[in-house]
């Protein structure tokens, strides 16, 4: 009898050692932004460019930055256009919108005709110019600009056009009502794979874009100390829902954590907070197996004892 | 039978012991505390095309052209195919060769039609990128068709599209063309 309970005294030794090596060694992961054009791409910067809010009857001065790193000449042209997005996932479209948020592109002084040429290794900056007319109604508004490349080669019966497009927000300042509201939160409490997710729903119900800050915050459940936090801004846009993940991708495989994450929306910081579990399916199958057959044991010993006693 | 369930739940006891430790967690960084602000940018190689008939096409063939294109990111983008404008067809004066009917896999001699299809030939370092592939042809559309994604930054990706045109013995001779775009657009922020 003894020297049963040695052997399952050192099993859940080595259990609760394993355990314990891992519950200390989880990551504060590191956010990777690096990023590096290949030697013929043409890089267009800024890609998303958000100017806050302007006054009407005010001009206002942009700059786009276009590096070409090959060994040959480019040109191209610029177009404008709009854009929106469809579903809460976001996903975007483009085009000429008679949307009253798309009206800015009929105000961005851009010459549509002229051909820009940039040397080999060349940085060309362009410069363009939004005017807000005078008698504009505050809201949103929402330009795509387009570096439209032409191609090169044999290309046949089909020409192609490579677009480049980057995304302008703004606000109009006047009579501006700004609301939204969060439709949904949830934080995920069991997770088979490692990581911690969080999904909120947030509903953009006023006329002008508005920017999210979300931070997540994940602390150890025993010890409290901080394992991994993260910022994401995001931009809700008028007539739109927006349904947001925030995942902590780099998570040990183990471990039980405190979760809170902080919506900031409208100057308003909301917090929700929960638990997540995170362990293998394959250590939970083992888990199950070891408590049935305990229980069989304990059973079969009982039911020995009282033979032995009859 | 006790001995054995004893045996058993030792044997799973250690498998999960040494499975646990074996997990694999990453290490502890060190907080360092370095700031600058890099642009949003993205970057698109202009498209590099090859037709496989440099010549004129003759009347009962399928021509092909091959086109590369590549793209970076340092954040959200997609990338997507779609017709210039409203007119889908290759269109030579009053002439016209109709988009391709179906997802063929090939192209007929014979029969007038004109698709394309898309293999992604690097899908870039980074997370997603080019990893769509579109094995038989397909109708050009007004709407924009998605070929490759990323939600992290990506590096180098390289896809290349194939463009395919059959004609029939009775296609009037013409020179037949349509403009197809190709855009790099990024993620709403």
């Amino acid at each position: 009898m003894k020297s049963k309970l040695h052997i399952l005294l050192g099993v859940a030794v080595v259990f609760v050692l394993g355990l314990g090596a891992n519950l200390n060694n989880y990551a504060k992961a590191e956010d990777q932004g690096a990023t590096e054009a290949s030697s013929s791409d043409i890089a267009v910067s800024p890609s998303i460019d958000k100017l806050g809010y302007l006054k009407p009857g005010e001009t206002y001065e942009r700059t786009m930055t276009i590096v070409n790193p090959s060994d040959k000449t480019t040109s191209f042209k610029v177009n404008t256009s709009s854009f929106w997005v469809e579903n809460e996932s976001y996903e975007l479209k483009w085009g000429v919108s008679e949307s009253q948020y798309g009206k800015i592109a009929e105000w961005t002084d851009i010459d549509k005709t002229k051909v820009h040429t940039i040397d080999a290794g060349e940085t060309y900056k362009f410069d363009y110019t939004i005017t807000v007319p005078e008698d504009q109604a505050g809201g949103a508004q929402r330009l795509m600009v387009t570096i439209v490349l032409g191609s090169k080669g044999d290309a046949g019966f089909v020409t192609t056009e490579t677009h480049i497009n980057t995304l302008v927000y703004a606000n109009i300042e006047g009579e501006i009502h700004p609301d939204a509201e969060i439709l949904a939160h949830s934080i995920q409490n069991f997770s088979f794979s490692p990581s911690v997710v969080t999904r909120s729903t947030i509903k953009n119900t006023g006329d002008v874009d508005l920017d999210v800050k979300y931070k997540l915050y994940v602390a150890d459940f025993w010890s409290g100390d901080e394992a991994y936090t993260s910022e994401e801004d995001k931009i809700l846009m008028t007539d739109s829902t927006r349904m947001y993940e925030h995942i902590w991708s780099g998570a040990p495989a183990l471990g039980v954590f405190n979760v809170t994450q902080e919506i900031t929306l409208m100057g308003e910081v909301q917090t929700f907070t929960g638990v997540t579990i995170i362990c293998p399916l394959w250590l939970v199958l083992l888990i199950v197996i070891a408590i049935v057959l305990i229980v069989i044991y304990f059973i079969h010993k009982s039911s020995k004892r009282k033979k032995q006693r009859a | 039978m006790s001995k054995t369930i004893t045996k058993v739940i030792a044997g799973i006891g250690i498998v999960a012991g040494i499975g646990v430790a074996a997990l694999p967690l990453s290490s502890y960084a060190a907080d360092v505390a370095v700031s600058f602000v890099v642009k949003p940018t993205l970057a698109a190689a202009p498209t590099i095309c090859a037709s496989a008939a440099a010549a004129a096409a003759a009347s009962n063939t399928v021509t092909t052209v091959d086109c590369t294109v590549g793209y970076s990111a340092n954040g959200g983008a997609s990338v997507s195919i779609k017709g210039k404008d409203a007119v889908l067809t290759l269109v030579s004066g009053s002439n016209s060769i109709p988009v391709v009917t179906g997802t063929p896999a090939s192209l007929t001699a014979g029969t007038p039609a004109w698709g394309y299809k898309f293999i992604a030939t690097t899908p870039g370092a980074g997370t997603g990128g080019l990893t769509a592939t579109i094995t038989n042809y397909a109708a050009i559309t007004a709407a924009d068709v998605t070929v490759g994604s990323n939600t992290a930054p990506v590096t180098s990706a390289l896809g290349t599209f194939t463009f395919a045109a059959a004609t029939a013995i009775t296609t009037p001779a013409g020179t037949y063309t349509d403009t197809v775009t190709i855009s790099v657009t990024p993620a709403a922020s």
